[in-house]
């Protein structure tokens, strides 16, 4: 039998290794396995979101030194101290162009969101579109898009021409949620879907056929075919809760009327717009409105009132101060940005539901464009995930694979929502590596 | 432990079997009966023939498959189970694995997937053979007419009558629920693509009339296990024919479906699975390296190094017909200007700007350091460790994937500060000869380092040096009795001495058809095998037609009846 | 691709036998027709960095620096006539939008068509000397990287090489970029703008390449130097660092790959002897043309076996404006200094190409900092028959 090197499988090192799972006998993965499907609560969905701060992190200040588990983070995310252990911190991989231009701030958000290499034709739908595909047809909203700056811009899109607008203002937002449309979930009417009790009938083809396999095998094979059925059997148990009304969304309220904020890109209105978007995205998502969310925080436009010099602009201008070793203004947006996505998780895991929080049932991909803002380069490119998407995804660990693509992260979490794809991303940037460190 | 009591199923069971599934038996013509006669049997592996079992589908059999049948522009999507090595085999370890229900989740889904892309308006024309009569109402005829089509080949034999019954009707169901015929057929389809029968290959058992007591896989079985090991891939439809009317129950009718798989260029994909699980392949998907150390190793390098050799393999065994041995001395191989940069060779990347890196043909000069797969970077930098080189591992992976011998495993609290310590001792022969010290180490490294050190010409990741620490490397040694001064020269020690790997290969080759380690009784047949090897020049292709068209290949033990299981019924392992 | 089609393997030709790395193979260089064939020895490097050699100090600029380009914009207003109001309110305007680009605000209509030409507003960028001069501050230090171009050592206007202490410096680009915060550089490692610059070209751009020949390259002696482009861009490695032993195929166009000098080694410092005319052509970001004359190098192979070092010579003004005036008001904005008052620094401190007429000259001594990694060339020429260079 393969050789189970224990180093190997604890190795943080990012190398979508098959190592972790793949002996399906071993009762210590069926027992992983049962655990993930518990904390998936059965009745609670998951939830995705994608968070977009441009600009990146401060070079040399975010990435932990501990590569693995328990990890510790770095000066610039200390803040997210709290979600340590439901966070994933990803270092060392970048984004390739091939040849192609150099957009800053359009190539590469463009990969970190599409996986296509900018050369002017259409691109595909972006990795939260095709989530939503997935998880957010039965809901109201397939998804929401979210700025934080008062733009209608989006990072979000169903194709090259068809861009998903946000809605920047927070009472439009909450009118289009909470206005007379919206239905409390837990009052509503149940239909089954017809897809789901259809594919139920179906699979019975597959089921029946136990008794009668399991009689004709010896004792070794009957031992992996009863192992198939009882994985066949959850599909079956999955398809059922899904064709039962649901469970009551224990914490689903409606938040109080919500008050014209002041929309822009002065960083106090942003703070403020910022925590109200991620209180209603939280509302919304607790009342089953939406499964999946996008926020774009803006962060090119970012100023402080008074002060014409943008975020973008400092990253170009500010010199490097003498005695602190980086660039102070920079430094200082960027501090508001990370307390900003602190206080955005913090909204999300105050929603209670049982034993667990809003945010553990979601997975929040944050991405931005350049690694080094400052000259807008696209190597070692900070990305984060943040809550276990209900037990889909391991948490708790900083992965660092140097040179791979950003990618990896995008095709994993599209992965762990069902999305069915075996590579993603264009040219360089196209992987088949699933991070496997993190797939639950 | 309840004590076992075996009888012989012969005495049992009268003719006329079809037995679907593992390790025996039983669907007899008249249903039920037998099944209920018998309801578990079990092989002695210390017969003459060993246990045939299920084998679960490869990744890449998976998609071949779906390939066969529908087309490559079906999309796959998802994630499969990863493979486990069993006997130093994946193939091995396919007759052990299960399915974990997060594996069958990502089953369903791909299933989900081809099946959706098969009834889209995009592909429905051309692989769904009649039209319903309302494409928003079940149509049994219709239903009936694709689907016992697509389940011949999903099956990889006729569906039985009830078969096609149950999966016809489960269409009828699901198209009338979704009020959509193209729907309920897709979810018809997916249950199929989901079914152990497909996800695992079946074998079916019957008595073997040219050796009574024995029994021999019926045909379809035959076919499917020569077409996974020529072709990784499920029978075609010629093959098919040939196991409904029998042919391959017959040597002529064998051989000659054998030599039509033989000439075909899907061959190079059998070889290319064959060689992928004979040298370990699977583990470069976790290679990676100290970035700090070996800047250039990134996975891109590490997927186009496995290609490497497998492109070198398959061109030189299959393409040029050359024999085995020269596997170790090749120079000409084929390399991407990123690997080329890791070799420190020039390459012309000879495609326009922007495109992808380009495959490009290329031959070591003769007095290179590199010659022979040995010095590939996929056997280099796959045995060594992530910040330095490993004598002690490439000269273990050399004895165990070359040559088929076991190194013993080093005990439990060995003390490696001296297989550490650059400062006092500057190269790794130093350093190991430090270590070998230890009698308790001696013995294991007498046995790997020698062939070992050859190879530290080449640091961790694979590129060339001549010295380590500052110090002068010595890749001199001796294998057999025969000096070498060098990694190439040791590749020329294999080629000039062929008995051991190209045996090796024969014991490879053949679990690897078998999905098992040959039992005892077949040493005969292995011996068979590698006289005949020997005779016809090593050639690769003609080992695969031995092997194909053995009986012993399709040979399997008497099924015995545990008779512990006799009252027992379906028995969970958890 | 089959193997018959590649009957000749490019580079398992026996006189292009590949030694270890430590040993340098001697092959002939292809493309160097005028020198002997044999008995060369050919080192091939890609560049992996560039920009302008800067070496700036603190306090250098005693007169302060030049103002960030929207205090610069309200002064330009305020010449203008616009009261301080209406400035305010301008500059309150000026916001970045949407997208990492800018909006045409109002501010950027005024800036762009700040040039006049008998009175009426013509594009600053087109037209840089219908501008009024701002007076930027120019470097008055000491000291700055480079040749003495005109061999007529030190003069007034002359500098001395921080790193050698050679006088008499011709580095003329260095008082114009010296006192504008984006283009400062302390160390030598590329200012913030010339950062953002080589960022975006280093891996889309056809990357330089540098070949050096002779009898042996580990000792001192004459050599030849060649300057050439690549088909390819540079490539680099997951950490950033540039990867070394790629093949790169020599642009046929004769235009970029004539740079070729008589040079030589000595104690390690590779110059040119004769310095001759240079042409070559680049990312648009950096300088769609670039071209020297008394074109000079001095660099050195580091123990890790990549080249380091200076090259300068005297470049026409009018391609330095063009590196960034090509993009107009965006270009100004991202960069953040005054592109029309930089045109008339670099007027007034260029020391080459005088204009019979007028007296103004038209070059500028310019010196620029470079890196660049060990990598196989491969001449393209007219034939099919490709060769290669070994290191």
């Amino acid at each position: 039998m393969a050789k189970f090197d224990r180093r190997t499988v604890l190795r943080g090192v990012m190398s979508g290794g098959a190592v972790t799972v793949g002996l399906p006998l071993l009762n210590c993965f069926l027992d992983n396995n049962g655990t993930a499907l518990a904390a998936t609560g059965e009745s609670l969905p998951v939830c995705f979101g994608h968070y977009y701060q441009a600009l990146g992190l401060n070079p040399g200040m975010w990435i932990p030194s501990k590569i693995g588990a328990g990890y510790e983070n770095n000066i610039q995310l200390k803040v997210l101290d709290p979600f340590k252990e439901r966070m994933n911190v990803f270092s060392g991989m970048r984004y390739f162009l091939d040849g192609r231009p150099h957009e800053t701030h359009t190539s590469t958000v463009q990969i970190c969101t599409t996986g296509a290499v900018f050369d002017g034709g259409p691109i595909g739908p972006s990795l939260d579109s095709k989530i939503a595909d997935v998880i957010g047809k039965r809901s109201r909203f397939r998804s929401l898009e979210v700025t934080f700056h008062g733009s209608r811009g989006s990072r979000s899109r169903r194709s090259g021409s068809s861009v998903n607008p946000s809605e920047g203002s927070p009472a439009a937002l909450y009118k289009r949620i909470f206005g007379p449309e919206f239905i409390d979930p837990n009052a509503a009417d149940f239909t089954p879907d017809p897809f789901v009790l259809a594919q139920r009938s179906v699979l019975s083809a597959v089921t029946e056929q136990r008794q009668n396999l399991m009689r004709q095998v010896d004792a070794t094979d009957r031992a992996r075919l009863d192992e198939y059925f009882t994985s066949v059997r959850e599909i079956e148990q999955q398809l059922e809760l899904e064709s039962q009304k649901p469970d009551p969304l224990p914490a689903c309220s409606v938040p109080g009327a919500m008050e014209e904020a002041t929309p822009g890109s002065v960083v106090e209105d942003i703070v403020v717009n910022g925590r109200l978007m991620a209180r209603l995205l939280a509302h919304a998502m607790a009342c089953g409105q939406t499964r999946v969310f996008n926020v774009d925080t803006g962060s090119g436009s970012w100023r402080h009132a008074g002060s014409a010099v943008a975020w973008h602009t400092a990253t170009h201008e500010e010199s490097i101060d003498k005695t602190l070793g980086y660039q102070k203004e920079v430094f200082a947006f960027l501090t508001v940005a990370n307390q900003l996505f602190a206080d955005f998780l913090h909204i999300l895991d105050s929603v209670r539901e049982g034993p667990g929080t809003l945010l553990d049932r979601s997975l929040v991909l944050w991405q931005t464009d350049h690694g080094d803002a400052r000259i807008h380069s696209n190597e070692d490119i900070p990305v984060m995930t943040a809550g276990r998407a209900g037990g889909l995804i391991k948490t708790g660990m900083h992965l660092r694979a140097p040179g791979d693509p950003c990618c990896r992260v995008g095709l994993t979490v599209m992965q762990a929502f069902g999305v069915p794809l075996s590579t993603w991303g264009d040219r360089s940037n196209q992987t088949s590596k699933t991070i496997t460190e993190i797939v639950a | 432990m309840k004590k076992k009591r075996s009888i012989q199923l012969m005495s049992k069971l009268a003719g006329g079997l079809i037995a679907i599934g593992a390790g025996a038996l039983l669907v007899s013509s008249d249903g039920g009966a037998a099944a209920s006669a018998l309801e578990a049997v079990q092989y002695e592996t210390a017969q003459q023939s060993g246990r045939a079992s299920l084998r679960r589908l490869t990744p890449d059999q998976y998609r071949n498959v779906i390939d066969d049948i529908f087309g490559s522009s079906i999309e796959l999507g998802g994630r499969f189970e990863p493979d486990q090595r069993v006997d130093n085999l994946n193939e091995i370890g396919a007759s052990s694995v299960s399915v974990s229900s997060a594996g069958m989740a990502q089953y369903y889904s791909i299933a989900r997937s081809v099946a959706t892309h098969v009834v889209s308006e995009e592909h429905r024309n051309a692989l769904i053979p009649c039209q319903p009569k309302s494409a928003m109402d079940a149509d049994d005829a219709c239903a009936s007419q694709f689907l016992s089509k697509a389940g011949g080949m999903i099956f990889r034999r006729p569906l039985t009558a009830a078969e096609q019954r149950r999966y016809v009707e489960a269409a009828r169901t699901a198209s009338k629920t979704t009020k959509d015929f193209y729907t309920g057929l897709s979810l018809s389809l997916t249950a199929m693509l989901s079914s152990p029968q497909f996800l695992f290959r079946q074998v079916v058992l019957e008595p073997d009339p040219a050796s009574p007591g024995n029994y021999r896989l019926d045909g379809y079985s035959k076919a499917s296990r020569v077409s996974f090991l020529l072709w990784n891939s499920m029978p075609d439809p010629m093959l098919l024919a040939a196991a409904e009317r029998g042919d391959l129950h017959t040597q002529k009718g064998l051989a000659r479906e054998a030599s039509r798989m033989l000439a075909s260029p899907r061959l190079e994909d059998g070889v290319r699975a064959f060689f992928a699980d004979m040298f370990q392949f699977d583990a470069m998907s976790s290679l990676s390296k100290d970035g700090k150390l070996y800047p250039k190793f990134n996975s891109m390098v590490v997927a186009d190094a496995q290609e490497q050799t497998l492109k070198t393999l398959i061109d030189l065994l299959v393409r040029q017909r050359e024999d085995y041995p020269k596997v170790f001395v090749v120079r000409k191989t084929y390399l991407t200007p990123a690997l080329a940069s890791v070799y420190d060779l020039p390459l012309i990347n000879n495609v326009p700007n922007g495109s992808p890196d380009a495959w490009q043909p290329y031959e070591f000069p003769a007095n290179d350091p590199r010659g022979g797969i040995l010095t590939h970077l996929s056997f280099l930098a796959l045995h060594s460790h992530p910040g330095r080189s490993s004598p002690t591992l490439r000269g273990k992976a050399l004895r165990e994937i070359m040559l088929c011998q076991k190194v013993p495993a080093p005990p439990g609290d060995v003390d490696f500060t001296l297989v550490n310590d650059d400062t006092a001792y500057k190269t790794a022969r130093e350093r190991l000869a430090a270590h070998s010290r230890e009698p308790m180490c001696a013995g294991c490294h007498k046995i790997t380092d020698p062939m070992g050190l050859a190879l530290e010409n080449f640091d961790g990741a694979g590129a060339y040096r001549t010295e380590e620490n500052g110090k002068r490397i010595d890749t001199t040694g001796e294998f057999e009795g025969t000096r070498f001064n060098n990694g190439r020269e040791l590749g020329q020690v294999f080629y000039d001495k062929p008995e051991r790997a190209t045996s090796c290969l024969v014991d490879r080759l053949t679990a690897y058809a078998l999905g098992r380690t040959p039992v005892r009784g077949e040493a005969t047949w292995l011996g068979q095998l590698k006289e005949g090897f020997a005779s016809n020049g090593y050639k690769l292709p003609d080992l695969m037609r031995d092997i194909a068209t053995s009986p012993e290949l399709y040979r399997v033990s008497a099924p015995v009846v545990e008779a512990s299981d006799l009252s027992a019924g379906s028995r969970t392992t958890r | 691709m089959s193997w018959v089609q590649e009957s000749a393997f490019l580079f398992s030709a026996p006189s292009l036998q590949r030694l270890p790395l430590a040993t340098l193979a001697s092959v002939a260089l292809a493309g160097l027709s005028a020198q002997p064939a044999l008995a060369l020895e050919t080192r091939s490097y890609v560049m992996s960095s560039f920009w302008h050699a800067g070496y700036n100090q603190d306090g250098d600029c005693p007169d302060g620096l030049n103002l960030p380009i929207k205090e610069q914009y309200e002064k330009i207003l305020a010449d203008f006539g616009y009261g301080k109001e209406e400035i305010a309110e301008l500059i309150a305007g000026f916001v970045e939008g949407e997208e990492g680009g800018w909006d045409q605000d109002k501010v950027g209509q005024l800036m762009t068509m700040r040039g006049r030409v008998n009175g009426r507003p013509v594009s600053a960028y087109s037209h840089p000397a219908a501008v009024k001069d701002s007076e930027l501050i120019s470097y008055n230090g000491k000291f700055a990287y480079g040749f003495d171009l005109d061999g007529k050592g030190q003069n007034d206007k002359s500098f001395v090489d921080p790193e050698t202490q050679q006088v008499g410096i011709d580095h003329q680009l260095a008082r114009v970029w010296g006192c504008t915060e984006g283009m400062r550089d302390k160390v030598n490692q590329g200012s913030a703008t010339w950062l953002f610059f080589w960022t975006a070209a280093k891996e889309v751009a056809p990357a330089w390449t540098i070949t050096i020949s002779g009898e042996d390259l580990s000792n001192d002696g004459p050599i030849t130097i060649k300057f050439g482009r690549a088909l390819e861009p540079t490539r680099y490695n997951g950490d950033g660092s540039p990867r070394s032993s790629m093949t790169f195929r020599a642009d046929p166009d004769p235009r970029v790959n004539n740079n070729i000098y008589p040079g030589q080694i000595r104690e390690g410092v590779i110059s040119i002897t004769k310095p001759g005319p240079y042409y070559n052509v680049q990312e648009p970001l950096l300088a769609p043309r670039f071209s020297f004359k008394n074109f000079n190098t001095r660099l050195k192979i580091m123990p890790d076996g990549t080249l380091e070092g200076i090259i300068g010579g005297y470049q026409p003004i009018e391609e330095i404006y063009w590196t960034c005036s090509s993009n107009n008001y965006n270009c100004e904005i991202f960069f953040f200094y005054d592109i029309p008052g930089h045109y008339h620094l670099l007027k007034k401190h260029a020391d080459a190409d005088p204009d019979p007429v007028t007296g103004q000259n038209w070059s500028i001594s310019a010196v620029y900092s470079l890196k660049a990694v060990p990598a196989f060339v491969v001449e393209m020429p007219k034939t099919d028959n490709q060769r290669v260079s070994a290191r």
